[in-house]
């Protein structure tokens, strides 16, 4: 089964610039694939496309098998969990644990059930000696491990980060990505950070001006110079 | 970058500081209603016993808590200087700068000894519209960031030797706070996303854990009786 089955024939900004052009994916379940692009090759836009988060009327989503469409935006919208380039714009309450729980509150579970999925997916992400903290004290790893939590909370099949590595260092990337190891769930990371897909992903595909230019395993791409050099990702 | 100007001291412990914020919320409720109720007399002073004991008693610094509650002066300055040309000005005047001051002592001694986003959920408790309640918690989470990227940009601006006559700074600086706007505008947006990206659907509760105690009970039960006895003894 697919995860994700898409087709985007156009996506272009308000002001008229093109940002995706007639792209084709699909992904099976399961999978870590990445979304290989330099700056402004339309990574977030393509993002944006999976949860519904970017409305585009030349566009055909399907995800686990259901139809993107007005009735269907709220299931899919728990089901693909989009963690931001930016915590601070995915962490928007005075606390942790009000952050966490935001997901599991707008989906109608109770109070009680509420704080045991909250409990959880902190725990899951190892932030669950942040629940009390508010965000602006704390450092980008720990609030991009927060971000996370916010989507496990949804119980989210698919998680779609981008740029999940923009302003980390070294110990950041790494923590973050044995965290990303454990979780089971697809996932499609758009970025830049070649070591990054080189660790988490089997598959990449390279986004260039708004296309798909290559689709191939991530260790052999990861091998061409050259064409990486091209792409502007090296 | 740690900004705490808001809460500072909240997260100190003393028996304030332990009382229920729901108790504590409705206790300043009570105060500015009965101080802004109350003819003004020598006696009004009797006013500040309460809040000086609790000062006290919360291991405040006296001296945060005056300075900090100096920030109405210069309002109501504004609005009665013009008052002190009437025969009944000096009265109006001293009414004014008395009852404003005491609700503004007790507003400082509040976010003192109450951490903000128990405060917002004691304000959801008493059922003040969401809109409100709301706008405080993103007010809570951004200002600092706000003020962060200002001070980043007025850092840039320095460093770059910012210098001139008054008006072309005049200029330079109204250009930072258009910029602050307009990525405060893009942030919104961006925030907006990933409220709808976890199923935002225009309610924003958070749950609460509050359990009144019988310190709580005999604080309200005391407190209440001092106001009283203030507000009809005299």
């Amino acid at each position: 089964m697919n995860a994700i089955n898409l087709k985007i024939v156009r996506y272009s900004y308000p002001d008229g610039t093109h940002a995706l052009r007639k792209i084709n994916l699909k992904v099976p379940v399961g999978q870590s694939i990445a979304i290989l692009g330099p700056n402004g090759s339309g990574k977030s836009t393509f993002a944006m496309h999976l949860n519904g988060a970017i409305e585009n009327k030349e566009s055909e989503i399907n995800i686990m098998g259901l139809k993107l469409n007005k009735e269907n935006l709220t299931e899919i919208r728990s089901r693909v969990g989009l963690v931001f380039q930016d915590p601070d714009d995915q962490l928007f309450c005075p606390t942790v644990f009000d952050d966490v729980a935001f997901g599991p509150i707008n989906m109608g579970f109770s109070p009680e059930e509420t704080e045991k999925i909250a409990m959880r997916a902190m725990k899951k992400a190892g932030v669950l000696h942040l629940k009390d903290s508010s965000p602006q004290h704390l450092s980008v790893g720990e609030k991009k491990r927060i971000s996370i939590a916010t989507v496990l909370a949804m119980d989210s099949e698919i998680l779609v980060l981008d740029e999940p590595t923009a302003n980390m260092d070294g110990r950041g990337k790494r923590e973050l990505a044995e965290l990303l190891k454990q979780l089971p769930q697809t996932k499609v990371i758009a970025t830049h950070d070649l070591d990054f897909a080189g660790w988490l992903t089997q598959r990449s595909i390279i986004l260039h001006k708004g296309r798909i230019v290559e689709d191939e395993p991530t260790k052999k791409l990861l091998k061409d110079k050259k064409l990486l050099y091209d792409y502007g990702l090296l | 970058m740690k900004h705490d100007f808001l809460d500072r001291y909240a997260d100190i412990d003393s028996p304030v500081h332990r009382l229920d914020p729901r108790v504590k919320t409705f206790s300043l409720f009570l105060f500015v209603f009965v101080v802004v109720s109350a003819p003004l007399s020598p006696l009004f002073i009797a006013y500040f016993i309460p809040l000086f004991s609790l000062t006290l008693l919360a291991r405040l610094p006296l001296i945060h808590i005056f300075k900090r509650s100096l920030v109405v002066v210069p309002f109501v300055l504004l609005v009665t200087v013009f008052s002190l040309t009437l025969p009944e000005g000096p009265k109006i005047f001293a009414n004014v700068l008395a009852k404003s001051w005491l609700s503004v002592l007790s507003m400082t001694l509040l976010t003192s000894t109450t951490r903000f986003p128990d405060f917002l959920k004691a304000l959801e408790y008493f059922h003040i519209p969401s809109i409100f309640t709301n706008i405080l918690a993103f007010m809570y989470r951004y200002l600092f960031l706000f003020a962060g990227e200002l001070e980043r940009m007025h850092r840039a601006a320095a460093s770059r030797n910012l210098q001139g006559s008054f008006r072309r700074r005049l200029r330079i600086a109204g250009n930072l706070i258009g910029a602050l706007f307009i990525r405060a505008y893009e942030r919104g947006e961006r925030v907006y996303i990933a409220m709808l990206s976890r199923g935002y659907k225009h309610d924003f509760h958070t749950p609460h854990e509050f359990r009144m105690n019988s310190a709580d009970a005999l604080f309200l039960v005391m407190f209440s009786f001092i106001l009283l006895l203030l507000r009809f003894g005299q």
